[in-house]
């Protein structure tokens, strides 16, 4: 399901690539400006950071890895292939919904898109270094599992995503998947600590997973 | 006016002088004054049997470095240094936390799973600018919090009536200290000390637990081509009843402009509404500690907290004197995030060091207690 809305006002005269020194103001220090058409609606396909850091699309139904961030607990790095809006500045908000209860885990950030010279830009591309890319993906937390009563692994749960630019152009797309753990050297760990009715602080020493 | 928490000391302490002046002598009208103390060393323990108290040494904190020290203390010898029985659980009233100027934070952990900061290896375990297991937070990412602050001077909280934070003698708490004597903060005397008091009350009249929050928001940069970035997430609660946040306070380091705390329904993917914001902090070297009886927030059921950190990239160059420059955090970058030169942007990266990284962390309290929570 998409939702999206564009701002009446700049269909007809938002500037090209923001503003800038050819406006008089201080110089962009974005370079991407903007992507595709400034009067097409905005729209966007979905792409995952895979355990093995490459950057696949992700559409409905599939499977998607869970991996371990700098800080602990586990991941779901969610990003954008967008075109039609400014692509300097975009707020990012990821979340997973659990489909029983409603309830979701959010992330939101503000990224620049990385232009790939055909009207679209992304959140990460195969060149992009994973390490750096992650800061451009949404990082929905979904582990310590402290918030979902069932196995984040291996249940179906809501993925939505909103990007929305400088000017106010934004778009909401949904899907589902399956979330996994995605990283077999960390598998007992990610069994323990994203399994339904996880206790903070509780023994993962024998995996603790089903 | 909020004044620092050091100055009120003072303040009080030339008050008490008047008093004695103004009287000529102490007369047994005049009642006693609790002077707040200013100093760890000035920090009375609790009487006998009536809590425990933690104390770091006084350590140097050079010009120039950064130093987080990971202090541990057992639970059942703090009891039986103070007269309490070492078999039973502490039940946590009021906590009295004391710093020496120049402290970026103090946090205090439960001690459960053991990656590479083991309380074996010994206490303390001293790590400087960024390096050593004192400052990998990974290694403390499934031990609860129990308190923190980062204000120097005096931190003095009574919880609400009939709540405490059960601590069992079993446990191991994890007292870590950072001190930043750098450009962007610095430590006055050079010296670097805490000291904290955990009061007890009595078991029979405990009719609630409290439980903590320790959220962060990783993977966070601020970046020249990227310099004004807001970053927000959520953190459940999992409560089937309402609860009530009665503690909170946010840190992040010299870029951060703005950090909100919102109550949260636990289901909506946007900002609450400005109503259900119940903390803010616009200034990060002495972000405000809120908590009861000023701060009672409830919370919907299966509700909880949604966080903001908000952000301006400054030149490094000017912001540290040119002891850190563009240079200085893109070598930061490709060589902890494996940055290559050309997406290298003169980024503050996730991190500890104040003066090249970046954090976006939220400390909350709440009764009654579901879980103690972390959300990454």
């Amino acid at each position: 399901m998409a939702v999206f809305t564009v701002p009446a006002a700049l269909t007809a005269c938002s500037p090209a690539g923001g503003s800038g020194a050819d406006d008089g103001g201080p110089p962009e220090p974005c370079p991407v400006g903007f992507l595709g058409d400034e009067a097409g609606a905005p729209d966007f396909d979905m792409q995952v950071l895979e355990a093995d850091e490459t950057v696949a699309a992700l559409n409905d139904g599939d499977s998607v890895p869970m991996i371990l961030p700098p800080q602990g607990g586990r991941v779901i790095f969610v990003g954008v292939r967008a075109t039609n809006v400014d692509g300097c500045g975009l707020q990012l908000t990821g979340a997973l919904r659990d489909l029983t209860t409603n309830e979701v885990r959010v992330d939101s950030r503000t990224v620049n898109l990385i232009d790939t010279g055909d009207g679209y830009g992304v959140s990460g591309t195969p060149d992009t270094a994973a390490s750096t890319a992650i800061a451009s993906f949404s990082n929905i937390p979904v582990c310590p599992n402290e918030w979902s009563p069932t196995n984040i692994y291996g249940t179906l749960y809501g993925v939505e995503v909103t990007i929305q630019d400088r000017e106010g152009r934004s778009l909401t797309k949904k899907i589902q998947v399956t979330p996994e753990c995605g990283q077999p050297q960390y598998l007992a760990q990610c069994l323990c600590i994203c399994k339904g009715g996880y206790v903070l602080g509780e023994s993962c020493a024998d995996g603790g997973g089903e | 006016m909020k004044l620092r928490a050091g100055t009120r000391g003072v303040i009080t302490l030339i008050l008490v002088c008047l008093a004695w002046i103004g009287c000529g002598s102490p007369s047994k009208n005049v009642p006693p004054t609790v002077v707040e103390p200013t100093d760890p060393s000035q920090l009375t323990p609790p009487p006998s049997g009536g809590g425990v108290q933690m104390m770091t040494d006084a350590f140097t904190v050079p010009a120039g470095e950064e130093l987080q020290a990971c202090y541990f203390f057992k639970v059942s010898d703090l009891l039986q240094a103070n007269g309490m029985d070492p078999t039973q659980p502490l039940e946590l009233h009021r906590i009295q936390v004391v710093q020496k100027p120049g402290s970026h934070h103090m946090n205090l952990f439960r001690v459960r799973t053991i990656v590479n900061l083991d309380p074996a290896s010994g206490s303390p375990q001293v790590g400087i600018d960024g390096m050593g297991q004192c400052f990998v937070s990974s290694n403390w990412a499934d031990w609860p919090l129990v308190a923190n602050t980062q204000i120097e001077g005096d931190e003095d909280w009574s919880y609400p009536d009939g709540v405490a934070n059960e601590i069992d003698p079993s446990e191991t708490l994890m007292l870590q200290t950072h001190y930043v004597n750098a450009a962007t903060q610095g430590t006055p005397d050079g010296v670097g000390q805490v000291g904290i008091d955990l009061y007890s009350m009595d078991p029979t009249t405990v009719q609630y637990q409290m439980g903590t929050i320790f959220a962060t928001n990783q993977s966070i940069r601020i970046c020249e081509g990227n310099p004004t970035p807001t970053y927000s997430a959520s953190c459940q609660i999992n409560s089937p009843s309402p609860v009530t946040i009665v503690g909170a306070n946010g840190h992040f380091h010299s870029r951060g402009t703005e950090f909100d705390m919102y109550t949260w329904d636990g289901m909506s993917t946007t900002t609450p509404p400005e109503s259900d914001r119940f903390y803010q902090s616009l200034t990060w070297a002495e972000p405000p500690m809120l908590h009861s009886p000023q701060l009672e927030q409830a919370v919907p059921a299966n509700g909880g907290v949604w966080y903001t950190c908000s952000y301006q990239w400054d030149d490094p160059d000017t912001a540290t004197n040119a002891v850190d420059t563009c240079a200085t955090l893109n070598t930061i970058d490709a060589n902890k995030y494996m940055t290559p030169p050309a997406q290298q942007d003169c980024c503050y990266t996730f991190g500890s060091q104040v003066d090249v990284n970046e954090h976006c962390n939220a400390f909350i309290y709440y009764y009654p207690k579901q879980d103690n929570v972390n959300c990454f």
